[in-house]
């Protein structure tokens, strides 16, 4: 059990001491939303506690509350936050702000938003130097700020003193934001989902300067994030938030390897893994609770496969008990929950008399050969730079199969959505949709022919219109090809498993997870042979992309849909790809069946993304396989093979010469790189 | 959103119904004609009586004509002027807007250096010229000042068309084989309206002092007929002697811009809270 009270005297080595924390904000009729709720935990010198949880689960919001942060409207009801024996709820603004930045400072998300544009990057370190030692000369401070920039690993540190944040790109953005941060040598960093905005070779990168200034100064961390692998690889202690409540707290290889709260069970189960394909993922069902319409007793029980019916769950609250001295699960029935887990992997895996997937059977639906996009930029026609976006991308899709394109953000994914729908003209190449030409189509040709290729893009917020009902959504292909009928609309919603009500309603109503159904339910009006899927369930919180993701599968089954499906999570593509393809500026530079890639990979790119993924249970090996460095300019390619600057084993060759796309023993299966493995 | 209403909606709440007071209620009253004249009791004081014992509440002006019904009738013409122009100058500029921020390209080079032109040509003097021509009435003011104010409408139809062009909803209606005329109709015009309507409503306002100033120019509405601006201009004539000649119309204009100012402010919050929500 933990503490009620403070005791009396803290151990030396905690850092940061939060005792039944409550946090309201004011709701719109008056009436107070609890949004955290009775959470309490400490952070230890040198430790990294990783703090997880689905979006509005609370987990943002109990750090911003350590920092003073709070926005308006949002009060501590109840609790103290204890920093280094200091008491911070009860502190003056002005004490408060002499803590902040100097004993505790935070990494936020989006290092685009954390710099400001106007001024050098020098400045703004230096100012947070300056706030905390007012009599630091000039020079001393500019020192130490040539200092703190080679300490996060930025290159020719004197010369990006004075350059503007556009000029960085966002992993040394980053590691900017981590240079502030550390300016002061805090005791305590908290870092607010620090990768989530960036590649995942660059996240890599960064894990490994947070962790090498750690190491130098000491600081304890607080890594709050949605990315269960990624805890699983840089946290000592995880606690696990659900509707504004701790459900679990445990050390971390303990927690993946024993999940003892349900909660924790199902993320674990819902997560594709990639270094095994299943033949289904759980799905937690239901969403994560608005805070004020929680539901009576455990908030969990109406989506817990444990609780669900049981009288205990629905009527009291469980609190958080000490099951052995370095774990609390608030469950009543946490007993049972290994079992529960042993039984689901059981389920979702691929039985071992599984008949093959039976190859190349049926008939090619997309046919893409040497598809180009080159654009100009910049106004003036004489001095106009040239993007080549694509280069040469070939691939035949069968029907009733699912492609999956992956590679980082600027590899040209997205931009060949777009060309295969014709958003944007192609530069060169030909599509062949269904065994006709589709790029040669114009005016109402094209329009009749688009139909049988539909798309479901990343942003459930952006893909629906907010000023109409979900009904008149779900009609409008409908209604464009003059084919409306009320009961198809009904059919379809009920398709993405959700009720007929459900359209009459208007899309703001909807969470991200429901908006993407309906987006869905949208993309299959007309009945297409192929679906893009751009990202489709990348900006979902994990129980819900398990749940969109078994959608999309069952729908594939039920209506032999083809899919190309676009994503920069590998894990996802593997679970859901049958073939594989990976760019790299514009470039395939690796193509072939799901396991071959994954499986043996044979370019360095590829292995570099597969290593750089943060995995559940047991440290990833990136030793040596990390791409280093960025994304080259691509208006600037490198000579011979494009990724040679980031290549660990690039050689003089790689310069000259551009390796072509063949493959290296293993028919199906290719390459494009000079010393690829077969 | 029912509920609690807040301060900026009680204002212009406020404003308005006085407004409307004046120009709907008060005619429907049995008053004075505001045409004729009664010599016998010209510049009388507010609430004032002339020497045949007719009260009248805000006196007259100097042909004896009575104030209140005049500032009433004056009112319907200022703002039938206000709403003929502010529709005229929204239809113009919404339909350039979308066709500027939808088909891109060339189009979208003409009309926004025709509304460049436009802007650079002082505005004021552009209608001095075009009613010296063309002759001053009701409909022609409300046309002229509705075509020379459409750039504001268009700017702000042009640049929410560009973002919501590229907006997953747009994009997917294209694939779904939508034309042009669809995702305008469908898609662009409910999203791009209601912020055209808060421009409107700031616009009325600067369209009826333009009137006011075009009218004090004598180039506005032209006599028998009052307008708001007119009764102004006639009314400097008298500031030592009669000031509530020029002073009440006055009065009357400012309550009826202030309205509306508090009505687009009114609209933008509601409008952000429905983008936020």
């Amino acid at each position: 059990m933990i503490p009620q009270a403070m005791p009396a005297a803290e151990p030396a080595n905690t850092v940061l001491s939060v005792r039944n924390l409550s946090i309201d904000a004011r709701g719109a009729d008056g009436k107070p939303i609890h949004l955290v709720q009775d959470v309490s935990f400490d952070v230890f010198e040198h430790e990294v506690l990783g703090i997880v949880g689905e979006s509005g689960s609370g987990k943002s919001l109990t750090m911003l509350a350590v920092l003073g942060l709070l926005g308006p409207g949002l009060k501590i009801v109840s609790g103290s936050i204890v920093l280094r024996g200091q008491e911070l709820t009860s502190m003056a603004f002005a004490d408060l702000q002499k803590v902040r930045g100097k004993a505790v400072s935070i990494i936020f998300q989006d290092p685009l938003t954390t710099l400001n544009p106007v001024l050098r990057i020098g400045e703004q370190i230096a100012e947070a130097i300056r706030l905390h030692n007012p009599n630091k000369s000039k020079a001393e401070v500019k020192a130490r700020v040539i200092e703190l920039l080679s300490l996060v690993g930025i290159p020719n540190p004197e010369r990006r003193f004075s350059q503007f944040p556009n000029e960085f790109s966002g992993g040394m953005r980053q590691r900017v934001v981590i240079a502030m941060a550390m300016a002061n040598e805090p005791d305590l960093l908290i870092a607010d989902e620090p990768t989530t905005a960036l590649d995942v070779t660059i996240q890599a990168q960064v894990m490994q300067v947070l962790a090498e200034v750690r190491a130098r100064t000491g600081a304890a961390m607080v890594l709050i994030t949605h990315d269960l692998g990624l805890v699983s690889e840089y946290a000592d202690r995880l606690a696990v938030m659900y509707s504004g409540r701790i459900v679990e707290q445990a050390p971390g290889e303990e927690l993946f390897s024993d999940a003892k709260h349900p909660y924790t069970a199902g993320l674990i189960a819902s997560l594709p893994q990639i270094d095994h394909k299943v033949a289904s993922l759980y799905s937690i069902p239901g969403f994560v609770p608005d805070p004020r319409k929680r539901p009576s007793g455990c908030p969990f029980h109406p989506r817990c496969a444990i609780g669900r019916d049981r009288p205990e769950c629905s009527a009291t609250d469980p609190a958080l008990r000490e099951i052995t001295p370095v774990r609390d699960v608030a469950c009543h029935f946490y007993e049972e929950t290994p079992a529960w887990l042993g039984q689901q992997r059981q389920i979702s895996a691929i039985p071992a008399d599984a008949p093959e997937a039976t190859k190349d059977d049926t008939e090619v639906v997309l046919k893409v050969s040497h598809l180009e996009k080159v654009f100009n930029i910049g106004g003036a026609a004489f001095r106009s730079h040239k993007l080549h976006a694509l280069r040469d991308i070939s691939f035949d899709l069968r029907s009733g199969k699912t492609l999956g394109i992956v590679g980082e953000s600027g590899c040209g994914k997205s931009t060949l959505a777009r060309v295969l729908l014709r958003l944007a003209d192609a530069s060169g190449g030909d599509v062949f949709l269904n065994g006709a030409p589709f790029f040669q189509l114009k005016g109402n040709a094209l329009r009749q022919r688009r139909r049988d290729l539909q798309v479901v893009f990343q942003d459930p917020y952006s893909s629906l219109d907010p000023r109409m009902k979900i009904h008149d959504v779900i009609a409008e292909p409908m209604r464009i090809a003059g084919s409306y009928s009320a009961e198809r609309v009904t059919q379809l919603l009920a398709h993405v498993g959700l009720p007929p009500e459900a359209g009459q309603r208007r899309s703001p109503e909807f969470s991200g997870g429901q908006r993407q159904r309906i987006a869905i339910a949208r993309s299959l009006a007309l009945n297409p042979d192929v679906l893009i899927l751009d990202e489709a369930v990348s900006a979902l919180d994990v129980s819900i992309q398990a749940q969109v993701i078994n959608l999309l599968m069952k729908l594939q089954k039920e209506m032999g849909l083809t899919y190309v499906f676009i994503s920069h999570d590998l894990s996802v593509v593997r679970h859901i790809s049958d073939e594989v393809m990976v760019m790299y500026l514009g470039r395939v530079i690796e193509q072939g069946a799901t396991e071959d890639v994954f499986d043996c990979p044979s370019h360095p790119y590829t292995r570099a993304l597969l290593a750089a993924i943060p995995q559940i249970g047991g440290k990833s090996d990136t030793e040596g396989m990390i791409a280093k460095g960025d994304l080259p300019n691509p208006m600037n390619p490198p000579s011979g093979c494009t990724f040679r600057t980031r290549c660990p084993m690039a050689q003089p060759l790689c310069a000259e010469k551009e390796p072509p796309l063949v493959d290296h023993g293993h028919p199906g299966h290719e390459a494009a790189c000079h010393f690829a493995q077969a | 959103m029912m509920g609690r209403i807040s301060i900026s909606q009680g204002v212009a709440i406020g404003l308005l119904a006085i407004v409307a007071v004046l120009v709907i209620i008060i005619p429907l009253l049995p008053l004075y004609d505001p045409y004729s004249q009664n010599l016998g009791g010209s510049l009388l004081p507010p609430g004032g009586s002339s020497f045949d014992g007719r009260f009248y509440l805000l006196g007259t002006d100097t042909l004896g004509r009575d104030m209140l019904s005049r500032l009433a009738l004056a009112g319907q013409v200022s703002a039938l002027i206000g709403l003929g122009a502010v529709t005229v100058s929204l239809v113009v500029g919404v339909t350039l807007g979308l066709i500027a921020g939808y088909f891109r390209g060339p189009v979208e080079v003409f009309i926004m250096g025709l509304a460049d032109l436009q802007l650079s040509i002082p505005r004021v003097l552009l209608l001095i010229a075009v009613t010296a021509i063309i002759g001053p009435s009701v409909v022609n003011l409300a046309v002229i000042l509705g075509l020379s104010s459409w750039v504001a409408y268009g700017r702000v139809a042009r640049g929410m068309t560009l973002s919501l062009r590229e907006r997953e909803f747009i994009l997917s209606a294209r694939t779904q084989g939508a034309s042009a005329t669809w995702n305008i109709r469908q898609h662009l015009l409910p999203n791009v309206l209601p912020q055209m309507l808060i421009v409107g409503s700031y616009e009325f306002g600067m369209i009826i002092v333009l009137e006011a100033s075009l009218s004090y120019l004598g180039l506005g509405v032209q006599p028998p007929l009052p307008s708001w601006g007119m009764m102004v201009s006639e009314g400097q004539n008298y500031l030592a002697l009669a000031p509530q000649l020029a002073i009440l119309p006055s009065i009357a204009l400012f309550i009826l811009v202030a309205g509306f100012q508090f009505l687009s402010q009114t609209l933008t919050k509601e409008n952000d809270l429905e983008m936020v929500a």
